[in-house]
């Protein structure tokens, strides 16, 4: 369709992310598959309302669902809903609304499926079915589409609740606010004046004690953790305002009735931490998502059969079967006489390795090759990882400790000294009017902007990362960005794709597309990472004839026969054993001498002429330069931690320009060193479980959403889509929430001056309290909205 | 001044009417999801659409 002759960027037919595969619509294999199916079942309006901005490349989904066919799953996780079945399904790579209508047309054109609903923001599907539906083939095909299906997650605490409280404060402090205009306009008593007086008494008891209860109770538990914040002036003026107001009201005074300022107050202070809240959930909602991944089941000899078994259950001296891409679960040692074997989650290291029988496989390998057989030395939940695991979870709950806020404690001791001061000025006029204005002070000092500032700029900053498709756990990283000083990359999955690529070729035949079908047509069947490269890199515009006659040397190659023609595809020292001549053999390693070092060679040998030598390498992820760039420029100090090899750490860190470069470290080395530094001034990107000890270590804990189940555990902020490039924009964010809260203190500081000196003169009343609470908390959001937008710049490019 | 004994508690009977609706709106889920329910509407037009020219 276009021209292939030329190296051109092309778009992603289905992600439209820019790549430069010369024969392919698409960025990768994934997106190819997910293209084709929406195509094929006639769902391309999909297409034409998502919102482009966040889709992601689909990739290739490791899950197995063969759970979801298992007795154990029938047993525990589907009921019985009338007379239909129901089950309950968590799905993450949902990146839009149009997403939900996509899956919900797939998932009810399946068959037996007789209804579905879907929730976008926790990603909930429920599904009504008949009894004999096939719902892993179901979750393939979600699968297939990017969609990874999973079971129940940690429940999340839900904002239902905060909505109904705010909704309710709202409507009370209207009502209040409505109740109190007879006062503004000069009605003072009478029957009339008593009637408003206490009706709004009775409207703000559902306010105090239902909406702002918690207000009072965390006052009081940071009391009792000697953690003072913001709460404790927010509880202590809506107490003084309300003991003030009834007592007020019973002696009579209705111009100093201050309920509808109560009601505004614990309006806007609901809605602030509304929003904050809704957008740390949405990001947590991810996270857990993510975490809800299918119970892996595993082949386990029992009585002489072989029976699938969730991993759990598996004991010591158990023998288990692993296919080909399957994860093992728990430590073991192998039992098949060779095992070809992805470390990469395990020590970080890029090549697959090939063990021997009777070596040690620890548990998070992937096996790369044939089916094997291992015997279980260790219990589920005492695997190396398990143990490192228990160590990462105290890490990270002392990183996420409830602190004091030295702010609330100054203001606390201000206010004080105010209202002290008051009750010394008035004193000698009377003790009641002393004591009143003492608390009008606390009354109209209510730090209601001050409250709002933080929650306010987060919330800001929490948008523009869901924006960006970065998820935060937590808003209280955006303090954590300001004290980093060292960025830590772990290299593989992070700098790296983890999977081998082919970077050069030189090919000695006038057909290359012929030689290159040839060679994926021998290759067909078989599973090894660098047969999945030559299938992703390779895009020949023609088909070959079945291969006949195959032999594979485990270790070196394999050969076999094509349209009359004899080909061997081998690393060049396993040529000898193919028996190639050692002419042939020379000419190959001449040929290899020209491409890049450092990397994995393969070569083609056709009819014993040499064809091709290929060199492999774990590409560096196209982002990578100028995220390096971008962070030196900041002022980071750069670091690579590997389990890899020194050499090809110092190879690809090289390249990025960083200077600090550690190669062969264990999970517990990489701990060890961040613990060597100041912990709270790195940021530590990783993606494997044996990032996890570093990643619960570090001050800021980054991945991405294709990392291990154990770094997305104890990440603070997860990337979608892999691309790590945005870390850049973090700290841009950190900034600009320390300048908005900085500009608001300041102006509620000034607000709190005028109030409190009014206070202070007695000129102050209801009216003017209830004309300043909302104009400070307003102007502070302007001024916030403001900050963002005037640097939106920064983190836009 | 003597229809405020009337029409105060009217005002807080009606505001009372939406607190109890919102309530309900609340229970039931209704602003579970904000996102896909007014994408969907579009969605299912289209599609109808498509069917009928065809």
């Amino acid at each position: 369709m276009t021209a292939a002759t030329s190296v051109t960027t092309k778009i992603c037919k289905h992600c439209e992310t820019p790549h430069t595969f010369e024969m392919s619509e698409f960025c990768c294999s994934g997106c190819e598959t997910a293209w084709h199916v929406i195509r094929g079942r006639g769902l391309e309006e999909y297409y034409r309302f998502r919102d482009m901005k966040k889709a992601a490349p689909v990739g290739l989904s490791q899950t197995s669902f063969s759970y979801l066919a298992s007795e154990d799953y029938r047993s525990r996780h589907v009921h019985e809903a009338e007379d239909k079945l129901q089950c309950e399904w968590y799905l993450s790579g949902l990146h839009c609304p149009a997403c939900v209508w996509l899956v919900e047309k797939v998932t009810d054109a399946h068959e037996g499926v007789s209804n579905s609903e879907l929730t976008f923001s926790d990603g909930r599907l429920v599904l009504f079915f008949e009894e004999a539906t096939d719902l892993k083939l179901l979750a393939e095909n979600l699968a297939d589409l990017g969609y990874v299906a999973g079971l129940q997650p940690e429940r999340a605490g839900s904002t239902n609740k905060e909505l109904l409280k705010l909704g309710i404060a709202g409507a009370i402090a209207a009502n209040i606010m409505l109740m109190s205009m007879p006062f503004y306009s000069g009605l003072s008593q009478g029957w009339y004046a008593w009637l408003f007086g206490w009706v709004s008494f009775a409207l703000t008891l559902p306010l105090l004690f239902y909406c702002g209860r918690d207000f009072f109770t965390r006052a009081r538990m940071g009391l009792i953790h000697k953690a003072v914040d913001l709460d404790l002036p927010i509880a202590l003026g809506l107490a003084s305002a309300f003991a003030l107001s009834t007592f007020n009201l019973i002696s009579g005074d209705l111009h100093h009735i201050y309920f509808d300022s109560m009601g505004m107050l614990v309006f806007f202070l609901l809605v602030g931490r509304y929003i904050q809240r809704s957008g740390i959930n949405r990001a947590l909602a991810e996270g857990r998502r993510l975490l809800a991944k299918m119970p892996q089941l595993v082949e386990v000899s029992r009585n002489g059969k072989w029976t699938p078994l969730p991993a759990e259950e598996v004991v010591p001296g158990d023998l288990l079967q692993l296919r080909s891409g399957d994860i093992l679960p728990v430590d073991g040692i192998l039992n098949s006489e060779e095992a070809v074997l992805n470390l990469h989650v395990v020590s970080g290291e890029s090549k697959p390795i090939t063990l021997e029988k009777g070596k040690a496989i620890l548990s998070g390998s992937v096996n790369m090759g044939a089916q094997i057989e291992i015997t279980a030395t260790a219990p589920f939940n005492d695997t190396q990882f398990a143990r490192l695991e228990q160590i990462a979870r105290q890490l990270s709950e002392r990183k996420q400790d409830p602190r004091g806020n030295r702010l609330a404690l100054t203001f606390m001791a201000g206010i004080s000294t105010f209202a002290l001061l008051g009750v010394a000025l008035w004193w000698s006029t009377s003790p009641l009017q002393a004591f009143s204005v003492a608390l009008t002070i606390f009354i109209v000092a209510c730090p209601c902007a001050l409250a709002l500032a933080s929650p306010t700029a987060q919330a800001f900053a929490l948008r523009e990362t869901s924006r960006l498709g970065i998820w935060v756990k937590s808003a209280d990283i955006f303090r954590r960005l300001l004290d980093i000083r060292q960025v830590i990359f772990d290299k593989t999955g992070i700098l790296t794709s983890g999977q081998p690529t082919i970077v050069a070729k030189q090919i000695f035949v006038e057909n290359q597309h012929w030689l290159e079908a040839a060679i994926l047509e021998l290759e067909s069947g078989t599973r090894h990472p660098i047969v999945e490269a030559f299938r992703k890199d390779l895009h020949p515009r023609l088909k070959t004839g079945p291969a006949s006659g195959s032999k594979v040397l485990p270790g070196s190659g394999l050969s076999g026969n094509i349209e009359g023609r004899h080909l061997i595809v081998s690393s060049p020292k396993g040529l000898a054993l193919f028996g190639v001549e050692l002419k042939t053999q020379e000419a190959i390693e001449t040929a290899c001498e020209t491409l890049p070092t450092g990397s994995t060679l393969i070569c083609a040998v056709l009819d014993g002429q040499p064809a091709a030598v290929f060199a492999l390498q774990d590409k560096i992820r196209p982002e990578a330069a100028t995220l390096t760039a971008r962070l030196t420029q900041q002022g980071y100090e750069l670091t690579v931690l590997s389990g890899d090899h020194q050499s090809t750490v110092d190879q690809v860190g090289g390249q990025l320009g960083i200077t600090q470069r550690r190669g062969n470290m264990l999970p517990e080395a990489k701990l060890q060193y961040l613990r060597d530094l100041r912990p709270e001034e790195t940021l530590m990107a990783g993606d494997g479980l044996n990032d996890m000890g570093a990643l619960a270590a570090s001050g800021v804990a980054v991945t991405h959403d294709e990392a291990s189940h154990a770094a997305i555990k104890f990440a603070d902020v997860i990337f979608q889509g892999r691309d790590m490039g945005r870390l850049a924009v973090l700290p841009h964010l950190a900034c600009a929430v320390r300048g908005a809260v900085r500009y608001s203190i300041a102006l509620s500081l000034a607000y709190n001056a005028v109030a409190v000196s009014l206070a202070l003169t007695g000129l102050i009343g209801p009216l003017i309290a209830a004309v300043l609470m909302p104009v400070s908390s307003l102007s502070m959001i302007a001024m916030t909205a403001w900050t963002f937008r005037r640097r939106r710049l920064l983190w836009e490019s | 001044m003597g229809i405020l004994i009337f029409l105060a508690p009217l005002a807080l009977l009606l505001s009372g009417f939406g607190v109890v609706s919102y309530i309900w709106a609340c229970k039931n889920r209704q602003f579970d999801d904000l996102d896909a329910p007014p994408t969907k509407i579009l969605f299912e037009d289209e599609i109808r659409k498509n069917n009928h020219e065809c």
